[in-house]
Order: C-alpha cells, then structure tokens, then sequence
C-alpha cells in the first residue's frame, strides 16, 4: 500500500515537473477578492548564497513592472496590492536550480564531404578551307573528403528553477502552484526571465 | 581566369564552419556577445542543420535582447535536434518569448 502511495506521489512530482507550463489552481478560489499578495523570505540555494534576495528582488521588481504598488511591512516582508478586497495570499518560493556558470561542451564532428571538380575545355578550327571541325576534352578530378574529431566549442551557460505556490491566509488552502525553469548566458537576465514567467502567470489570475 | 573563379568558388563553398565556431565560441566567452553572433551566423551557412547551432544563436539573440529572432533560432532547434533536454529547452523558450 504504501509502495503504491509512494509510486503515485512520484507520478504526480514528475508530472508537476515535466508540465511545468500549466499552473496547479484551486478553481474555486475566488481570485477577484485578493487584496494583499504578501511575499514570503526566500531561503538560498545550497550553491549560492544571496540567491534567495537575488530572487526576491526580480518578484518584487517584476510586479512593479506591471503596475502593482509593493510596500515592504514591519516585518521586513514584501506586500503587493492587489485590489481592494479582503482577501490575503502568501506567496512562497523555493529555488530549485541556481547555476551561475555550467560549461556546455559542444562536440563537433566536422565532414568534409570532398568534391569532383570537371574543368572542360573546348577548341574550334573554323579554316573556311577545312571543313568545319570542334574538339572537347574534359578532365575530372575528385577529392577526397575527410572527417576530422575531437574538437569542442565550450561557453558557459545559467540556469534557474524555482517552485512558486500561493496559500490563502486566513484558511491555509493552496490556490495556485507552478515551477519553472530557464536558462540563458548571464545569470541576472536569466534570473529575470524565469521570475517573469511566473508573474505573469499570477498577474492573470487577477482581473 | 574562369578556372580560377571555379576554385575560389569551391573554397567558399566548403569553407571550414568550425572555424567560425571556435571564433565564436572565444567572442563569447570574452562576453562580446555581437562579435560571437556574427560567428555563429557563419557557422549556421555552413550547417544549416546542427541544433547546437542553432541553440547558441538562440541565446546570444536573447542575450541582445532581439527575441523575434531567439523565437526563429529555437523553432530552428527544436526541428533538428535529437536531444530531448534540449528540445525541452528549446520549448520552455519558445513558450517564454511567445508570451512576450
């Protein structure tokens, strides 16, 4: 029984993660009355320390972008005003992949698939005497190609993955969740862009 | 003169990519993220069908921040690559930039 509960939760994690795209929502939530979405601390990662802050700032930042009034309370937590409802949500992240620098190797398999080169050269005697006469010779040369190996091209590449959820305040229920990942050449972009993924997501479920 | 056309011709024509790549591959870890795109772009005349390619014009275009071309390049590499990582790369990518 338990072997069974144990396969099926792993089903269900993986599915949560292959499926990153689309969003885990309570449909009867009603998103329309939330007022305060209160940003929760994030803890770093284990391989980066200040990655946690480094997230924070791109939350906070992203949904000032988009319109939203973010004020930091006593408590040093971050409160994004929704509307005027009175309704209240958490929103937590974890990072799950902070990567500043992971060389890609790139093996390289050159083929050099060789050619045939034909040079044709023609002549005509046109002697009125002579009867008119022409004369073609072609030469074909082939080249034989060559597969070098062993060569690489190497560039550094980020990578960031975070699980963002939001919890109803005052009943504790989970209303939303969703992870997502992206990769890019600089950290901060990268960063950037994975964290906007997600409030836009979150953006849309408020009118 | 017409033979020597066809030779030159011949040499453009099997130009050595992976030149083009090593270059692009020292721009870009110098940061010169244009210098690298020109590169790479070579690169892509000469195999037009290498994902990897195609994945690392990809990022410099997005690194530009040019994402209508970073869309064509990761379309581009999801159509010839075999790697499922990548290719799951490549849509998390196109789905971002889609948004925009």
């Amino acid at each position: 029984m338990i072997k069974k509960i144990n396969s099926i939760a792993l089903l269900l994690l993986f599915s949560c993660w292959s499926g990153s795209e689309n969003p885990a929502v309570q449909s009867k939530y009603d998103f329309s009355g939330v007022g305060i979405l209160q940003v929760n601390k994030i803890s770093d990662h284990s391989s980066m320390l200040g990655s946690g802050e480094m997230v924070l700032n791109r939350i906070t930042h992203n949904f000032l972008k988009y319109g939203y009034s973010v004020n930091e309370s006593n408590d040093n937590l971050f409160e994004v005003e929704i509307s005027s409802g009175k309704l209240s949500l958490e929103l937590s992240c974890i990072i799950t992949e902070f990567t500043d620098s992971e060389m890609i190797v790139v093996p390289y398999r050159h083929e050099d698939r060789g050619y045939t080169k034909t040079v044709v050269q023609q002549s005509s005697d046109q002697d009125e005497e002579k009867e008119k006469s022409q004369s073609q010779t072609s030469t074909t040369t082939t080249h034989a190609g060559k597969v070098r190996q062993g060569n690489r091209v190497e560039y550094t590449q980020s990578k960031v993955g975070v699980m963002l959820k939001m919890i109803d305040q005052d009943s504790g229920d989970m209303v939303w969740s969703n992870s997502y990942w992206y990769s890019g050449l600089e950290l901060q972009r990268t960063i950037d862009l994975c964290i906007k993924n997600g409030v836009v997501q979150i953006k849309k479920l408020f009118p | 003169m017409k033979i020597l056309n066809v030779i030159i011709f011949i040499g453009v024509l099997y130009a050595d990519s992976s030149d083009s790549l090593l270059k692009a591959s020292a721009a870009l870890n110098a940061g010169m993220f244009e210098e690298a795109l020109i590169h790479v772009s070579e690169a892509q005349k000469q195999e037009p069908t290498n994902p990897d390619v195609h994945q690392l014009k990809a990022l410099l275009h997005e690194a530009l921040d040019e994402p209508e071309d970073a869309l064509e390049s990761w379309k581009e590499c999801v159509k010839y690559s075999k790697d499922k990582k990548v290719k799951r790369q490549a849509k998390i990518h196109i789905r971002s930039l889609s948004e925009e």
